[in-house]
């Protein structure tokens, strides 16, 4: 999975008819197995806080988790600068159903103004725990890698929330 | 209707801001913000107003009295349907702490669209 830097295409809705409501059909998928995932998922992106702290040495880092009706989980580790209003940046994995198994979506984002700092072609992945599993692991340990881009969007003036 | 919160679907970006969100301005209720689009470049998350429980609803702006064209404040109401208030700041009361409001959640929930990039009308 590479980062992606091209310009964001308009999405028609119809392109996500595949997100339906979290159901049965991937029942082997329990909330216990989200748990493990988030998990393996927030060690990885623990790796970003010293790398990161040596450029913006007043981050804060938190981590958490998000669950809906059309996705799984949302694991998630929020760096901000206490007492600035630079827009915190979040690092996330969101799971969710799609047509033929789960999607895997990972990224770079601004928490509340979404501009795309990083971001990776989304994957489907087989409704299978150990396919999951490893597509997981794999994506945060690549977003472990991008210290770099989080410490600069905390540095960048521009990206001040009203 | 769909509405899109611009950012993530983080605990924090699904709370009111308290002392920003939880005043109005002119043409504008207090609320947390959403818009009917999509700035380029941009990430969102796409809430099903009708979906939405408990008396949270998206109040659109009047832009008759200087509110802007296109964009919502979702909020609980009473049955008055005036913005409770005291709802409103316990909600952004909330923001911060880690722990994700009932209403929150509610709004997790009425996520039809994660995730949503560019201009989406």
């Amino acid at each position: 999975m590479n980062p992606t830097n091209d310009p964001v295409q308009p999405v028609a809705h119809g392109e996500y008819a595949g997100h339906v409501e979290v159901r049965a059909g991937a029942a082997e998928l329990s909330q216990e197995f989200w748990t493990s995932i988030d998990n393996a998922i927030q060690q990885e992106l623990a790796a970003l806080d010293v790398p990161i702290r040596r450029t913006v040495a007043s981050v804060r880092a938190v981590a958490g988790r998000t669950s809906g009706k059309v996705f799984y989980l949302c694991s998630y580790r929020t760096f901000s600068k206490p007492g600035s209003d630079v827009d915190p940046v979040v690092v996330s994995i969101t799971f969710a159903p799609a047509q033929g198994g789960v999607s895997l979506e990972a990224g770079v984002t601004g928490e509340s103004g979404g501009d795309l700092i990083r971001s990776f072609p989304a994957l489907t992945l087989p409704v299978s725990k150990e396919e999951v599993v490893w597509a997981a692991r794999a994506a945060a340990r690549e977003l472990g890698d991008l210290a770099d881009s989080v410490a600069a969007a905390l540095q960048d003036d521009s990206r001040v929330i009203e | 209707m769909i509405v899109y919160i611009w950012g993530n679907l983080t605990i924090d970006n699904f709370t009111p801001r308290p002392g920003k969100d939880t005043v109005g301005k002119p043409g504008q209720a207090a609320g947390l913000s959403a818009s009917d689009a999509i700035p380029p470049g941009r990430k969102a998350q796409g809430v099903d107003t009708e979906k939405l429980k408990q008396q949270l609803i998206a109040i659109a702006d009047d832009v008759s009295h200087g509110g802007l064209t296109g964009h919502f404040s979702i909020a609980p109401v009473g049955d008055d349907g005036r913005v409770d208030m005291l709802q409103l700041e316990d909600w952004a009361n909330a923001r911060g702490s880690g722990a994700s409001h009932p209403l929150t959640q509610i709004l997790l929930d009425a996520v039809v669209l994660p995730n949503v990039k560019g201009d989406v009308q």
